[in-house]
């Protein structure tokens, strides 16, 4: 009683026997010990009491929740779910403070964390963009079908280098001895339509492969850098392509 | 046996209920369906149909109101709506439009 008294004068309370249903705004402080359905958007703290329930989107200055919400929290400043405290639903804002013993489902965002993995994505945009020059200058049908094939799909540009690699020997040879014989060049031009075959047919069993996929680019890349000696090599190259391929394959 | 109170900087739009006594301050705007008493004080504005046993008005009210027991208008309170009640006192100074229907 007391208690409730002294918050009267200053703040906003819906008391335990109260429901209210429907959207609350406001520039004060509001205490939840009844119960709220709807929306609350305050520019000051929602304090919801242990007994307290709010079923909203509440998007609030502060909110201290000791009792129950069901619904997004948003805060400018932020978000405090005590011990006693039960959430379900995304908190947003640049503090979020989560006690020991308090139940929480949903996702946390605090703003600001995306920075490292841009990052990231730069590093490994180089190393793709030196690899189409090779497939250049054969001017073959089927040589220049393939080339294409893996680049339209800039989506998952991994599993193609690797194949790449080992096609490409066949068809530089291929290029050469055309000129020679008529016979040796249809032999030829059979082997690299079938290692396109191949090809065509290696990629889409890899593709739903996420692990070998990045796993072989960062051979690929630690390879490449191997002849800079950088000492921090190792470590980098795997992690900023594993999270990459995360962030792209969702 | 905690009163709700409604802050002068807050805005309701939609129903509130209970079975405690519940303070006007701010607005609010649609229904109000109580078991015990609704004070709407001089900064309050309600918008609401109300249903409960007793009513103070020192503010302003738009809205039809049925009380179990009575309705009091007070020196500064301003109403539009029909009041249904018992007993019903309209203070010198209160301005009121509207039925009063006390079950005669």
């Amino acid at each position: 009683m007391e208690k409730n008294k002294t918050m009267s004068s200053q703040a906003t309370v819906i008391g335990a026997q109260t429901h209210v249903k429907g959207n609350l705004e406001g520039d004060e402080d509001l205490h939840v010990v009844g119960r709220i359905d709807g929306n609350i958007s305050l520019t000051k703290s929602l304090v919801v009491d242990p007994s307290g329930i709010v079923v909203a989107d509440v998007q609030v200055a502060k909110a201290v929740v000791s009792g129950t919400v069901v619904g997004n929290i948003t805060a400018t400043d932020l978000v405090h779910i005590t011990e006693q405290g039960r959430v379900v639903g995304d908190l947003h804002a640049p503090r979020v403070i989560l006690v020991d013993g308090a139940s929480f489902r949903g996702n946390v965002e605090m703003g600001d964390m995306e920075a490292p993995r841009v990052a990231g994505a730069e590093r490994v945009v180089t190393p793709k963009v030196a690899r189409p020059a090779p497939a250049s200058g054969s001017p073959s049908g089927p040589k220049a079908a393939p080339a294409e094939k893996p680049s339209p799909a800039k989506s998952a540009p991994r599993p193609a280098p690797p194949p790449k690699r080992v096609v490409e020997a066949p068809r530089g040879s291929a290029a050469t001895s055309a000129k020679l014989t008529p016979a040796t060049l249809e032999k030829r031009a059979e082997a690299a339509a079938q290692a396109v075959a191949a090809r065509r047919k290696d990629p889409p069993t890899k593709k739903p492969d996420l692990p070998p996929a990045p796993a072989g680019k960062a051979v690929d890349e630690a390879g490449e850098r191997a002849g800079t000696f950088s000492s921090l090599r190792p470590p980098r190259p795997p992690t900023t392509a594993g999270k990459k391929t995360k962030v792209r394959r969702k | 046996m905690a009163n709700t109170i409604i802050g002068s900087s807050i805005v309701i739009d939609g129903e509130i209920s209970g079975e405690e006594d519940l303070v006007v301050q701010g607005t609010v705007k649609g229904k109000i369906v109580l078991k015990q008493n609704l004070l709407v004080e001089n900064s309050g504005v309600v918008e609401a149909d109300i249903q409960t046993a007793n009513v103070t008005i020192s503010g302003q009210v738009t809205g039809n109101i049925v009380a179990g027991e009575r309705v009091e208008l007070r020196t500064d309170g301003r109403m539009v709506g029909d009041i249904k009640a018992p007993r019903i006192l309209i203070a010198d100074g209160a301005s009121f439009k509207g039925n009063v229907d006390m079950d005669v």
